[in-house]
């Protein structure tokens, strides 16, 4: 008897425990704002006209009120980060539940099949509507180790016994949670201070690179054996998907700089892996990272890292990408204008420097400059040096000398090396620097 | 796996469950598991060195057990009164006493006594210092080869400029302070021949890796831990209730004041020439009291984790800020430490021949008091001087040893012109209230310029620090704006105000001798629960993110 007292204390506890708990919550997390706003407005559209699905770089490229500006139609973008073909597909189920689309282009890159393990659902789960499929998607989409951080997001990246950090303001969290823009699903509360959402599921990267300065852009080599068979399986269930409903799909594989391509070994591999894919199910796949500069000219400034587009790269694609979609439904698409037909090609049609960087020689003390470039380009390196960020740069070694420099006589300060085609006379085409520490 | 963090829950959760859920008879083999468990999983690669001082105290202890044992039988047969015959290893073996004979015969044992004693003892003695320099060498390697190599580099750099040994930092094997000290305690307890050697290796290994003390303590004690580990602990729900409470109690010292007070004090301190003086003194006090939420938090955890499984840990700390002199604040802080170093460094000294002979020599020139005295004096300083190295190497560790022994030795010479004072004085004591709130905050006082010497890089920035505490003490000249140039927001500071409140509020019941576990569960359920609601979600909701990490917990690092 008084064992079973002892138990029903502990249950009467923890139920007390957890709607306290839940209560808390509800007043003061406010966690994936982003995606809390993008599944509002997903589920609140009259229709979806062309759904664009993917991961990150979906997101970051595609701003839907550009292309329903364009083409007078209805637009969104499902990305977030690292989403995964499992989310895809589960997200694809749900759209075909209200919407009735004329085209799904699918997000497609090197890291979409990656084995990488599931991150927690950081994607859609929490604000998916209940049903059936989401239970599915629960199972499949995540880990058994994840399971209470999709139940209790707020418990998903909790590492020590505290639920917040420190400079969490649950004052002002509960305040703010009250307030009419937190309920009108303001996009102030999508944004961060270097992202700003900017409506159907897009987002704008404020980050971006000097013009000129792409850097290293080094990656893992792409190999078929690494394919995670789940994602794959789930990636060619989304296409069965969109072709059982009658609707048109596109592979698409969004615009990375030219210097990605070229450091990703194996990318070769990876476009023909894909290429399989569509042929096999029948649909069309367009790879941007072989678009040519008449299309869409990769700037360095358009980009914010090694395979994103940011802010200023977001429209100019977006009116691009409107353009091609446009083409694509009216069957004027004409491929030729768009894309080189193959690697070599895109190589070829590119004889510039992609980027460079600087390798140290902690032994021999000597900084070696290396750069990716198309086919029939010799680099040649300039080498600068200051010895604080106040000074101006001196040039310490000329063009065509050597691609090394010893930095042992140096204390302290900054090497820049430029970069250019041999026999070209521009000041520079790359440029990176290195700090000596 | 830290203390504070979800998986040390989920591991303890199943460490528990495990525990209760075990034949009785292997109880403690689940202990054991759970313990090299946590000690692998948190520190692989040093966990050998865990295994060395197991395995070499374990060894010495057996050896040493199996001497006094020897040692015991051959006393044992001098005693018979038949025979005289000790193994035939003396040249008396084989003589046959006679009956009657007893003067010659007692003399003889006697001798024979004293010889089969001074062999074993220098066996014995060869045998621990073995185990102590083995895990004192351990233990100094880690700890002080570093100091020993910069010292080294900056005296040849003054002889000659740009010759240096190589320098290299070394990752200290977790807990390792604590674990030497608490072997070495146990194998001097064997020499002692206070109780015998643990037979069963892989009982000893849990005894000196039991998972909740293994990173800062408490350091126990073989006779009052090892029975509790190896029995098979029922569980109790009081009990465990109880253990639960205190690990509450630990994160809420820990997670909401001492991480709290920790971003103060990593704010000012590094920075401490960007700061004014009053300032400077405000960081110094928030590390004082991050020092001891952070230590007692780390205890309180370690403690009842313990108590869950039925095992009553040693005591560390006693409200050592309620203390009434240097004596007392020793007495109550750290206390496993300062019971260490009294039973095995103090005692030992005290009774040595070299102090003995200074003790008679100081007796014969000045007298009965000040002879007494003396040797006292002499031990409390090597004692000081030694837990100044034991927080580390280096001048100001050596400062903070020095500085506390000097007030201890104080504390010993003013001892008895007090008593006398007391004599003719009866309300001279510190049972008046306004003499022991004096006496409590002076006492504070002289252990918050010793934190100054613990909080600083080196010795020459705690005395500027000093020097600018109180030489541009202003208490005006603080403001909110202090708080916002550090990012420490206003609430924050609300916030470890009231649990600061609390924790004084705690601290005077138990003061006062009030149980306050016992307190609040004689009241009614909806208070009992309000307060392990408060307790639990103030932990959830209101805990500092500062310092993350295994060796978050500052006395991890020792």
């Amino acid at each position: 008897m008084r064992n079973f007292k002892i138990a029903l204390k502990c249950v009467a506890f923890s139920v007390i425990f957890c709607f306290i708990f839940a209560a808390f919550i509800h007043y003061i997390d406010m966690p994936r704002a982003t995606t809390r706003i993008a599944m509002h407005e997903f589920y609140t559209q009259d229709n979806i006209d062309i759904f664009f699905i993917g991961a990150s770089r979906f997101r970051f490229a595609i701003a839907p009120v550009i292309i329903d500006r364009e083409l007078g139609k209805n637009t969104y973008v499902s990305a977030a980060g690292s989403q995964t073909p499992i989310d895809n597909y589960y997200m694809l189920l749900e759209m075909y539940k209200y919407y009735t689309p004329e085209l799904v282009v699918i997000d497609v890159s090197y890291t979409s099949f990656e084995g990488r393990p599931n991150t927690p659902a950081k994607v859609y789960l929490p604000e998916m509507k209940f049903s059936k499929e989401k239970l599915l998607y629960t199972f499949d989409a995540i880990a058994p180790s994840h399971y209470i951080g999709t139940t209790f997001p707020v418990l998903s990246s909790v590492n020590r016994i505290h639920l917040f950090s420190g400079d969490y303001d649950i004052w002002e969290k509960f305040l703010e949670k009250q307030s009419q823009p937190y309920k009108n699903y303001s996009y102030k509360y999508g944004s961060t201070p270097n992202r700003t959402y900017v409506g159907k599921g897009a987002v704008s990267n404020r980050r971006t690179k000097s013009e000129g300065r792409v850097g290293h852009t080094a990656t893992r080599k792409w190999t078929e054996e690494e394919v995670d068979s789940k994602k794959l399986r789930f990636f060619h269930k989304a296409i069965e998907l969109c072709k059982s409903k009658g609707t048109p799909v596109i592979l698409l594989d969004a615009p990375t700089p030219l210097a990605a391509i070229r450091s990703q070994s194996g990318y070769a591999e990876y476009e023909k892996f894909v290429q399989n894919i569509a042929d096999e199910h029948g649909v069309p796949f367009y790879n941007f990272g072989y678009v040519k500069d008449s299309a869409f000219e990769r700037k360095d400034i358009y980009f914010y890292d090694r395979k994103h587009i940011n802010h200023i790269g977001l429209p100019v694609f977006s009116r691009v990408i409107a353009r091609f979609t446009n083409e694509y439904l009216n069957d004027t698409l004409d491929e030729n204008e768009y894309f080189y037909s193959s690697y070599e090609e895109t190589m070829a049609a590119n004889p510039k420097i992609f980027n460079t960087w600087m390798y140290y020689n902690k032994d021999a003390k000597i900084l070696t400059a290396l750069s990716y470039h198309g086919d029939g380009v010799e680099p040649e390196y300039e080498f600068r040096y200051k010895p604080d960020e106040q000074s101006d740069y001196v040039t310490i070694q000329e063009y065509g000398f050597s691609d090394k420099i010893p930095v042992a006589q140096y204390d302290g300060g900054f090497i820049r090396v430029n970069c250019r085609s041999k026999g070209s006379d521009v000041k520079r085409e790359q440029w990176d620097v290195y700090e000596i520490s | 796996m830290s203390f504070v963090s979800v998986q040390f829950l989920l591991f303890i959760s199943l460490v528990f469950l495990l525990y209760f859920a075990a034949p009785k008879k292997v109880r403690w083999v689940v202990l054991l598991a759970g313990s090299y468990f946590y000690y692998i999983i948190s520190d692989a690669s040093l966990a050998i060195y865990l295994a060395i001082t197991t395995l070499s105290v374990y060894g010495c202890g057996m050896i040493l057990s199996a001497l006094n044992k020897r040692r015991d039988h051959r006393l044992h047969l001098l005693t018979l009164p038949e025979t005289f015959d000790v193994s035939g290893e003396t040249d008396a073996a084989d003589k046959p006493v006679k009956h009657g004979d007893n003067l010659n015969m007692d003399d003889e044992i006697r001798r024979e006594r004293k010889k089969i004693r001074s062999k074993t003892d220098i066996s014995k003695r060869w045998i621990l210092l073995l185990a102590l320099l083995i895990n004192f060498g351990i233990l100094a390697f880690f700890k002080y080869s570093g100091f020993f190599v910069s010292t080294v580099n900056s005296l040849m750099n003054n002889f000659s400029a740009g010759a240096s040994a190589e320098t290299f930092d070394l990752l200290l094997p977790l807990g390792i302070s604590f674990y030497t000290f608490q072997s070495l305690g146990y194998i001097i307890d064997v020499y002692r021949d206070k109780y015998n050697a643990e037979k069963n290796p892989a009982k000893f290994a849990l005894f000196v890796s039991f998972f909740p003390q293994i990173i800062q303590g408490p350091i126990s004690r073989y006779d009052q831990l090892a029975h509790q580990l190896f029995a098979p602990n029922k569980f109790e729900y009081e009990r465990f209730k109880n253990g639960l409470l205190l690990i509450l109690w630990g994160f809420f010292k820990k997670l909401i004041i001492a991480d709290r007070a920790g971003i103060i004090v990593a704010a000012v301190i590094p920075n401490y020439t960007e700061f004014s003086g009053t300032e400077i003194g405000i960081g110094v006090f928030m590390f004082m009291l991050q020092v001891y939420a952070d230590f007692s938090g780390g205890i309180d955890i370690a403690r009842g984790v313990a108590q869950c499984l039925g095992i009553d840990m040693a005591q560390n700390f006693e409200r050592p800020h309620f203390a009434v002199g240097i004596g007392d604040y020793w007495r109550r802080w750290h206390i496993t430490l300062g019971t260490w170093m009294r039973d095995y460094l103090m005692y030992p000294l005290s009774l040595s021949k070299a102090f003995t002979a200074i003790g008679k020599g100081a007796r014969k020139r000045f007298g009965r008091d000040i002879g007494k005295m003396i040797p006292a004096c002499l031990a409390m300083t090597v004692v000081f001087f030694a837990v100044g190295i034991w927080h580390g190497a280096g001048l100001k560790h050596i400062m903070f040893g020095a500085y506390n022994g000097f007030f201890i030795v104080l504390g010993i010479m003013l001892a008895s012109p007090i008593q006398k004072i007391q004599k003719k004085a009866p309300w001279f004591t510190s049972k008046i209230i306004v003499f022991r709130i004096l006496l409590t905050l002076g006492t504070c006082f002289i252990i918050y310029i010793s934190k100054f010497f613990a909080a600083a890089n080196d010795l020459s920035e705690a005395f500027t620090m000093i020097y600018r505490t109180f030489a541009e003490f202003e208490i005006g000249s603080v403001s909110i704006a202090f708080l916002s140039k550090i990012g420490f927001g206003i609430r924050n500071f609300y916030v470890l105000a009231a649990a600061c409140a609390v924790f004084f509020a705690v601290s005077l019941m138990q003061e006062n001798k009030i149980e306050v576990r016992k307190f609040i569960s004689r009241r009614n359920i909806a208070v009992r629960w309000a307060v392990y609601y408060a307790l639990i979600f103030a932990i959830l909701f209101l805990s500092s993110d500062f310092g993350e990490g295994l060796g978050e917990f500052l006395y991890a690092q020792f």
